[in-house]
């Protein structure tokens, strides 16, 4: 392996496609956020850039300071705005939604401080709805995910999804195909309760 | 105006020490997921971490290594 391979952490010999994939689990949707969501970071990035020219261009007070303290202040500025942009990129591609066969993992990292996971079964997922409401939404084919859960106040609510449409299609054949198992666990519940209201019988 | 300087050179020392620790930190945590995300946005739609990760070490580097010489020679 190569000094790059061993730093950036890549492993050829790996196999799952994910920390914590199961035998016979097939991923089918790996998606992060869409890139709608980084329009905030464009126009922060215009604005700094628009700022920097005009205080190099056209300020005054700045082009009466030395070169030496311009060249510091440009340079401190623009270490800055490079931080902040590619990071942001970092985070947006870091925040990941993937659906297996089984279940639906919402990973929430960050590139230091956070490290977030959430598993839901297909078991558990009652409903699902997709939300693709606006001009924006229609054009550029995103919306909002809404999965229910078996009990009425467990609601997950995913934003932003690219093609949504596809993932709840995709999502649909999934569900179909274990909506056995989840009536044989939804009767072995109904069960245990009834036994624990009549520990007699 | 030297401690000034110095405390550039610094500055940009550690930040470029970040952006490697970024670098590594995302690669690292996106390679055992096996994400290959890519920037779907016209005209970037071609554009992967990978090649992100890749324009951030460009520029962080040659904007470090500008200010560093420059800043060098100021002290000097």
């Amino acid at each position: 392996m190569s000094f790059w391979q061993q730093f950036l952490g890549f492993n050829p010999n790996q196999v799952r496609q994910f920390p914590g994939q199961q035998p016979g689990e097939e991923t089918h949707v790996m998606t992060s956020g869409h890139w709608i969501l980084l329009t905030p970071l464009l126009l922060h990035t215009l604005l700094t850039a628009a700022v920097l020219i005009y205080l190099n261009g056209f300020s005054a007070i700045f082009l009466e300071l030395s070169f030496q303290m311009r060249f510091l202040v440009n340079t401190v500025i623009l270490a800055l705005l490079y931080h902040y942009m590619f990071m942001r990129l970092f985070n947006h591609f870091l925040h990941v939604l993937i659906i297996t066969n089984f279940r639906i993992i919402d990973v929430r990292a960050s590139i230091f401080f956070k490290r977030e996971r959430e598993v839901i079964p297909f078991t558990n997922i009652q409903d699902f709805r997709m939300y693709q409401n606006g001009i924006l939404p229609r054009i550029f084919k995103y919306g909002d995910l809404i999965l229910l859960g078996s009990s009425t106040d467990i609601r997950y609510n995913f934003s932003y999804i690219p093609h949504v449409n596809r993932v709840y299609y995709t999502m649909g054949e999934i569900h179909q195909k274990v909506a056995p198992f989840r009536q044989q666990t939804s009767t072995e519940s109904a069960r245990a309760s009834e036994s624990a209201d009549n520990p007699r019988s | 105006m030297e401690y000034l300087l110095i405390l550039f050179l610094l500055f940009h020392l550690s930040s470029y020490l970040i952006c490697l620790l970024a670098i590594r930190s995302t690669f690292k945590y996106l390679s055992k997921h096996q994400v290959r995300p890519k920037l779907r946005f016209l005209p970037f739609g071609f554009l992967r971490v990978r090649h992100i990760g890749l324009l951030y070490l460009i520029c962080m580097s040659l904007l470090t290594f500008t200010s560093i010489s420059v800043g060098i020679y100021f002290l000097m």
